[in-house]
This record gives C-alpha cells, structure tokens and sequence, in this order.
C-alpha cells in the first residue's frame, strides 16, 4: 500500500512541475504555492492532468481551498487520487 | 425628479417548467428541478446532472420557434408571458419601447451543431447559423414579435447580464428615453462541448448544490429564461395598470481586479450603490436573494459583501439562494432571481436555501436554511456576480394594492 501510495506521490510530483512549470529545485514540502507563482489556472490545469492520467475527476472543495504549501497539496491529491482508484468500477 | 418604474409583467421558463408561478412554486417550497444528463448525448461527462428545461419548447411556440436557437426561444416564451401579464402588447410598438436581454454564450446549441457537422467534414450545415448565434438573437426576436423600434441590444456581462439588463432598462425609463423596456435574460448552454468547458473550472459540483453550507462543492448549471416589463409609473397608470413591485434599486460595480476570484469589497459596493439609488437605508432591507452559487469562494466573499453593506442589520436578514432548485442559468439568473424575490415580497415568504447541512463559520448569516417561511418586509434585494469581477444589486419594493 504504502509503495503504491510513492508511485502516486511520485507522478503528482513530476505532472505539478510540469503543468505549473515550477522550478523542481524549489519543490520543497513548506515551500507556499504563493511563493512557487502556482495560481488558479495552475491548479486547474493540474486537475486536468490528473484526469488525463488516473482518470479521476476532482472538483473544487473546501479543503482544497485551505491549501498552503506545497507538501499539503501533494498530501491531498495523493489521498484523492488513491480514494479516486479504490472507488473506480472494475472496467 | 426621474420617474418611477414599476414592473408590471413577469414571465419565466426554467427546470420548473413553463411559467413564472411554475419557478415560484418550486423555489418556495424548496423543490429541486434536476435532471440526469442523458447519457447517449453526454457520454464522456463527468458531472452527470443539470437543471434542464423538459417541455418541448417548439411545441409551445410553435411556428415562431423557427430560425430561432434554443436560448432566444426561451426568451420569447418568457417574455410571452410577461407581455401577456402587463396586458402590454398593444402599446409596445414604436420608439419609446426598449429591448434589452442578457446573453452569455448566445446560440450554443447552434455552434454545437456547427462545428460537429462541420469535424465530420459535412458540406450542408445549418444555412441560419450566424443569425441563431448572435447573443442579440433573443432581443431581436422579441422586439420583431412586438414591434419594438427602439433600443434594442443584448448585456453579455456573463452570469450579470440579466441583472445589468434590467438595471439599463430601468435607468432608460427613468431618463426618460424610453416609457417602457422589455427586459431580462435568456441561457441554454448545456452542450457536451460547454459542458466540459465548465468541467475543467472545477466549479460545478459532482453531487448537490448546497450554497453557504460548510461542505458545499460547487454550482450546478441549469437553463432558462426570464423576462419582466418595466414602465415607468406613469405610463403604467394611464393604462390602469397596478404595479407587481418598484423596482427600485440598481446598484454595479467591478473587481477590475482577477478574472475568476471574486472580491467582495466590490460586491459591496454594487450593493451599497443599489441601496443608496433606491433611497434606501440597509435596516429597510428585509430579505435578499443571494447570487449564492455554492462554489467555496462566491459564498465566502459573497457573505463578507453582505456583512460589509448590512453590519448588525445582517444579524436579521433572511438571506436565500434559491440556485440548488433551479440551477445557475449564467445570463438569465439575474431576471429569474428577480422574480423569485418579487414573488417572494409579494407572498411575504422567504424561500429557502436547500440541501444546507452546516454552517461555514465564513458564511454566519440566516441562510433560510432548508425551509421556507413567511416574512414580513417592504424591500427586497436580488444579487448576481459574474466571472471578469462584474457585480449588480437590483432593489424592488411593494407596490401598495
């Protein structure tokens, strides 16, 4: 579980820096999204990402609103996206 | 001194079926109007419901349903209805009459079609595209049904633009430019394509509407359209015609700040501007209809907009969105919300905000929470706020009987 939870953790890394097109270096877990410039649009184009990949369709919630620093985002997307896969019919 | 302008005919086709009393009885009794999005036509959708309109619109206009898209046959029924009410149809043709009708994305289903026969590499598509699309289709209809010669335009302020319309119109009765203007908004934008437009925003909600509650996860779209006629007292007097309300109040103001994000300092001051150009102080408020969406941020800058412009008046004040029955109908919101707060003022009965299960401490106020009740008060507001940061306030009051 927990191995499985790094992959996610990894790709929602790689798929933030580059739809946001933050600067890798600087990806550090207190860093604000204020100070890496990812707005609104970034996070939407990240969602998008994150459909493209998992397909697992987010919307706008009020935790996602309370979002500070970078490590808290990755937090939350990592616990959507593996709730996101657990909840997905069998294809 | 400008004269008075009074609403004398209100008309509306939404999720709740044809009629203003249709969307009134709905809204009071917390009814919600959703429908399941069908699934041949929106196979890869990921919000699965809408607030859609079920009768057969060419069916009930018949053959003047023709050349017309969706959205400005909505227009045309609601303002059908309007006109009927105001028994007005004899006095609207000529050059003292205004049309003026809010569009967000005009002709949408047309383009819809447009472009899908158009990828499928279609030479024959529809030869009336252009005049279909065109947001002012819908004001142009109307004012060929009635003979409207006067000004005549369409508002396209996003989820404003019925609101700004009916605030134009009545700021044109009170110059003096014209005696009487048909006004308000019309909206059909549920496409597949549109649809996912409004999906990567991430503002709709993947289950319920629930405006101002704690776990609210965004708006649901709907369709419609609303229509009032507004004259001025005068004109309305001379044809022995009561007034539904005054309209009284109309107040705009925009962020000029970000596209999106809304800021309630100018929410504020559409409100206060509203206030002060109806002679109204904030304690003669008694209820007012939110634009409430039920996205995180509206309701949260929404709520300090209102705590701003009303202080310890709010403490008292039943504030309603009525959008989780209807949907948020873009252009057209602003004129149906309008016709739910006149009714709401002529009933004395506040309607309530549906499917609210807690309080957001950011959003502390008397949301009329899942039931409605009866209120007494002589004014009342409606709110509408759009994308690109533009905000309108609209005030009416009782008209004696």
């Amino acid at each position: 579980m927990a191995d499985e939870n790094a992959g996610i953790r990894e790709t929602l890394r790689a798929l933030i820096v580059k739809e946001s097109f933050v600067d890798e270096s600087k990806l550090v877990e207190d860093a604000t999204l204020e100070s890496l410039s990812i707005d609104s649009l970034d996070m939407s184009m990240i969602m998008m990402a994150i459909e493209e990949k998992f397909d697992i369709y987010l919307s706008v919630d009020t935790e996602l609103d309370g979002i500070v620093t970078f490590g808290e985002l990755v937090a939350l997307l990592e616990k959507k996206v593996s709730q996101g896969i657990a909840e997905q019919p069998a294809k | 001194m400008a004269a008075r302008v009074a609403i004398t005919g209100m008309g509306a086709i939404s999720a709740a079926g044809n009629g203003a009393q249709a969307l009134w009885r709905a809204a009071r009794d917390g009814s919600p109007c959703i429908s399941q999005l069908d699934e041949t036509r929106f196979p890869r959708a990921r919000i699965k419901h809408a607030a859609l309109i079920r009768e057969d619109i060419t069916q009930l206009l018949g053959d003047a349903a023709t050349k017309l898209d969706r959205f400005a046959q909505l227009a045309l029924l609601a303002a059908r209805e309007a006109v009927e009410q105001a028994d007005a149809e004899a006095r609207l043709a000529g050059m003292k009459t205004a049309v003026i009708v809010g569009s967000g994305l005009g002709g949408a289903e047309t383009i819809n079609r447009l472009t899908d026969a158009h990828s499928a590499g279609e030479v024959r598509v529809d030869p009336l595209t252009v005049p279909k699309v065109m947001a002012s289709a819908a004001a142009s209809a109307i004012a060929t049904r009635y003979g409207v010669h006067g000004p005549v335009f369409c508002i396209s302020s996003a989820c404003a633009s019925g609101s700004q319309a009916v605030g134009i119109g009545m700021q044109m009765i009170r110059s003096g430019a014209v005696d009487r203007a048909i006004v308000g908004g019309s909206e059909a934008l549920i496409t597949p394509a549109v649809l996912r437009g409004w999906e990567v925003m991430r503002v709709l909600t993947p289950d319920r509407n629930r405006p101002f509650s704690a776990d609210r996860n965004g708006m649901m779209l709907g369709e419609g359209a609303g229509i009032v006629v507004l004259e001025s007292a005068a004109h309305a007097e001379a044809q022995g015609k009561r007034p539904i309300a005054w309209l009284s109040g109309y107040g705009t103001a925009c962020d000029a700040g970000d596209l999106l994000k809304p800021d309630a300092q100018w929410a504020a001051e559409a409100m206060k501007r509203a206030l002060s150009d109806a002679a109204l102080k904030p304690a003669d408020v008694g209820y007012v209809n939110a634009h409430g969406t039920g996205t995180v941020l509206n309701d949260v800058a929404e709520a300090a907009a209102l705590g701003d412009t009303f202080g310890d008046h709010l403490d008292g004040l039943p504030v309603s969105s009525t959008k989780p029955v209807h949907g948020h109908t873009i252009a057209a919101a602003g004129a149906i919300e309008l016709i739910i707060t006149v009714n709401a003022l002529r009933e004395q009965f506040v309607p309530p905000t549906i499917n609210w299960t807690a309080e957001d401490p950011r959003c502390r106020m008397d949301v009329v929470a899942n039931t409605g009740r009866p209120h007494g008060f002589s004014a009342a507001m409606s709110n509408s706020f759009a994308f690109g940061g533009i905000n309108t306030s609209l005030l009416v009051e009782m008209a004696a009987e």
